[in-house]
């Protein structure tokens, strides 16, 4: 298959009449194009990578608040052997709303979304591993990391269980003796028996997945770092509403920042606001949808608030590709229009991130798996 | 006096390339392309600049949930009992929200605040200005027809359980009050103060809204109830209301749209849909959008005209969501809502067309006075 683009943002540059050729699920070649008709030619405009949104709760709160809600287990505030993939409902219709708006990828995570329906966000202290799909279902990695939240979100929740810790201070020495108990058992020879949770930590120890740590304000952000280096393990710094105060020494730490347009609640999003996205600049950010806090389709239209603040078309559309992909580790694989990558390929009407613009066609790994002339 | 000059000026009812506006005082007293401009005159310069009616949000609970501040902190929804028109919230506004200045310096000027959905009649909203100026204390009474959680508090009253239950209490009320405007002895003494405010929604003189959250069968029975009574209601948040367009349509009733960007979750928010505004316009009903502030942050009221503009609706449609559109629905549009000889000068200099994503405002005006200048 060639996919012949006008205009390819790859995302680093914006090449004009390029062809890129795809051989099962990869992208072969990128050349300029011939003149000649090809076999197996889709004429393009605009071409963009997929999209990719590294943290949403896709098919985890179809049903919130009833039976069939599997945003976190409120039995036990710390369950790290617990996998979003045994949970996560192929059928939710937010995968084909991805299709539709260009999203290829998504990091799937347990634990809270802002519902405006309840007053304040919830989350466990260590609610379990999140994975990656693409959004045609297919699943990229099971385990892709381990999720964590601290500050007042799990305070609250906790509090509302009549559950202790009941501070900061308990939340984070919590995470403290399970991450030393599992070191500990990485260590002995000999175990009597496998212990789930601490089985399911020694990939974050050894340096193979991160911690993603729901976390907002800035005193939590340098927790997170302090206990980081406590442990030698990698962190992704999730929301991070506050990271723009930090962006000296966060230079190497990755972000998932978002979402932008939501109700400055509570003490912890006080300073949540689209227009610090100025002050980002130079940092490794991705951003995000939280969906369903904000519908995954309209991944595009957050990104799209950067150009407002000081990005270019190109910066912006990095933010929600190589950014994003880069966070969920790969950066090889998906996230920009390179030979040897997968094949995940957006072809649309006019300007990216531009309002009247249409997604015209989807292809992952190769596939089409979405044609505008589909749509309902 | 102040002169905006050389910008493309879209007034609500068209567009004037390389217009002037002139202000004096606090209206707006000259529109088009020769406008002669006087000596002395304050010349804002709008080349190459796009310039629009000061934004207005329909609905929204602005002042009543301030920011940095948990739910709880919350004067929109009061438990005394589920029919409570004598709440008022300008008793409970909260000026002082940093909200209102983020709104102002995204170009929303006008706005309408009120209690929530949480009782079946919730009280009374007030219409203002962004920079606090109260345009009416009692802009339009609220109703809620969604299904009511049985609530904790010891309320005065028991809430209805059922949409039967909530529909079957708002007309009882509604009799009740008629019953009292024809002999104020007839009725429960206690409840004059009650019957004497829904009275005024019975003549017409207080608007109402009637929020509709859950699915289109609200719709319906909203539509009986307005026209049973009469009512002068528009019907807010509307989910559903593409599968009852036509309906919506010949009962002449307006809408108000939103929060946009909700996903679809099938516990509560199944017939989400942000087609819906623009299906209802293209049958012709009147339409504006809501942030239903602080769900989405009112400053980002453009950003809902955006996504109508992903969803189908043209570029002119989309703003009049958001302008004339709500002006009408509120019933200020003698003083807001487009650019006008005698209006309010509540004006926005946009850097470019304001639903472009790269947009924002470079200098905002209201009622004369300029209050953001960023060029």
């Amino acid at each position: 298959m060639i996919v012949r683009c006008v205009v390819l943002f790859t995302p680093f540059e914006e090449l004009r009449n390029v062809d890129v050729l795809i051989k099962g699920e990869k992208i072969k070649e990128v050349r300029p194009s011939r003149t000649k008709n090809d076999d197996d030619v889709i004429e393009a405009e605009y071409v963009i990578p997929g999209l990719i949104d590294p943290h949403t709760h896709i098919g985890l709160y179809r049903l919130e608040g009833e039976a069939g809600d599997h945003g976190f287990e409120v039995s036990d505030p710390v369950t790290p052997h617990l996998n979003v993939s045994d949970a996560v409902d192929l059928f939710d219709p937010a995968f084909k709303d991805a299709l539709l708006a260009g999203v290829t990828c998504v990091g799937i995570l347990p634990g809270s979304y802002m519902s405006f329906g309840s007053s304040v966000e919830r989350i466990t202290i260590m609610p379990g591993q999140g994975s990656v799909y693409k959004t045609n279902g297919s699943l990229v990695e099971r385990t892709a990391c381990i999720k964590a939240a601290v500050g007042e979100h799990p305070k609250r929740f906790l509090s509302e269980q009549k559950a202790v810790p009941t501070t900061r201070m308990g939340i984070v020495a919590e995470l403290r003796a399970i991450l030393t108990k599992a070191k500990e058992y990485a260590e002995s020879e000999k175990k009597d028996k496998k212990d789930p949770k601490l089985e399911a930590l020694i990939p974050l120890l050894k340096g193979q997945i991160p911690l993603r740590v729901h976390v907002h304000v800035e005193r939590d952000i340098q927790t997170v770092l302090r206990l980081a280096n406590e442990f030698g393990i990698r962190v992704v710094l999730d929301h991070a509403t506050e990271a723009y105060m930090l962006s000296d020494s966060l230079q190497d730490v990755p972000i998932v920042y978002g979402p932008t347009v939501f109700a400055r609640r509570g003490v912890e999003l006080k300073n949540l606001d689209s227009a610090n996205l100025s002050k980002m600049k130079g940092l490794q950010f991705s951003l995000t949808t939280d969906h369903p806090t904000i519908p995954i389709q309209y991944l595009d239209l957050l990104c799209s608030l950067a150009l407002a603040h000081g990005y270019s078309l190109k910066e912006a559309l990095q933010l929600v590709t190589i950014n994003a992909a880069r966070v969920l580790g790969l950066e090889g694989r998906i996230g920009s229009v390179e030979v040897g990558k997968d094949a995940d390929l957006v072809l649309l009407s006019g300007a990216p991130l531009a309002p009247e613009t249409k997604v015209l066609m989807t292809i992952i790994d190769g596939e089409i798996v979405f044609k505008a002339d589909e749509r309902e | 006096m102040i002169a905006i000059k050389g910008g493309t000026v879209w007034t609500g009812i068209d567009t004037i390339e390389n217009g002037v506006v002139l202000i004096e005082e606090k209206k707006i007293i000259a529109v088009g392309q020769k406008v002669s401009i006087p000596y002395g005159c304050e010349v804002i310069d709008a080349h190459g600049k796009f310039v629009t009616p000061g934004l207005i949000d329909a609905h929204s609970h602005i002042g009543l949930i301030p920011e940095g501040l948990d739910w709880e902190y919350s004067d929109v929804n009061d438990f005394y009992g589920p029919i409570t028109p004598q709440m008022r919230a300008i008793d409970a506004i909260d000026l002082r929200d940093a909200a209102f200045s983020d709104a102002l310096n995204g170009g929303v000027t006008t706005v309408y605040t009120g209690p929530g959905s949480a009782n079946v009649i919730g009280g009374i909203g007030l219409v203002l200005k962004t920079t606090g100026r109260i345009l009416k204390e009692e802009a339009a009474l609220k109703a809620a027809l969604g299904p009511k959680r049985s609530r904790e508090y010891r309320s005065k009253e028991p809430y209805p359980s059922t949409r039967m239950g909530t529909v079957a209490l708002f007309r009882q009320v509604l009799e009740e009050a008629k019953l009292w405007m024809e002999d104020p002895t007839k009725v429960d003494q206690s409840k004059k103060h009650i019957y004497a405010i829904v009275a005024r929604a019975i003549r017409r003189e207080l608007p109402v809204k009637i929020h509709l959250s859950t699915s289109p069968d609200e719709i319906t029975a909203a539509i009986r109830l307005i026209k049973e009574y009469n009512l002068d209601a528009s019907i807010d948040h509307v989910f559903g209301g593409d599968l009852l367009a036509e309906k919506i349509k010949k009962a002449g009733i307006p809408v108000v749209y939103g929060p946009m960007m909700l996903s679809r979750l099938y516990s509560g928010f199944k017939y989400v849909n942000d087609r819906i505004p623009v299906e209802l316009s293209k049958h012709g009903v009147l339409v504006a959008l809501m942030t239903d502030h602080p769900v989405i942050p009112q400053k980002h009221l453009r950003l809902l005209a955006t996504v109508a503009v992903r969803n189908g609706a043209s570029y002119d449609e989309a703003l009049k969501m958001i302008t004339v559109n709500p002006a009408k629905i509120l019933h200020m549009d003698d003083a807001v809502g487009t650019i006008e000889v005698g209006k309010d000068a509540d004006l926005v200099v946009w850097n470019d067309h304001p639903l472009r994503p790269s947009s924002h405002p470079i200098c905002v005006v209201v009622d004369g006075r300029v209050v953001l200048k960023n060029f």
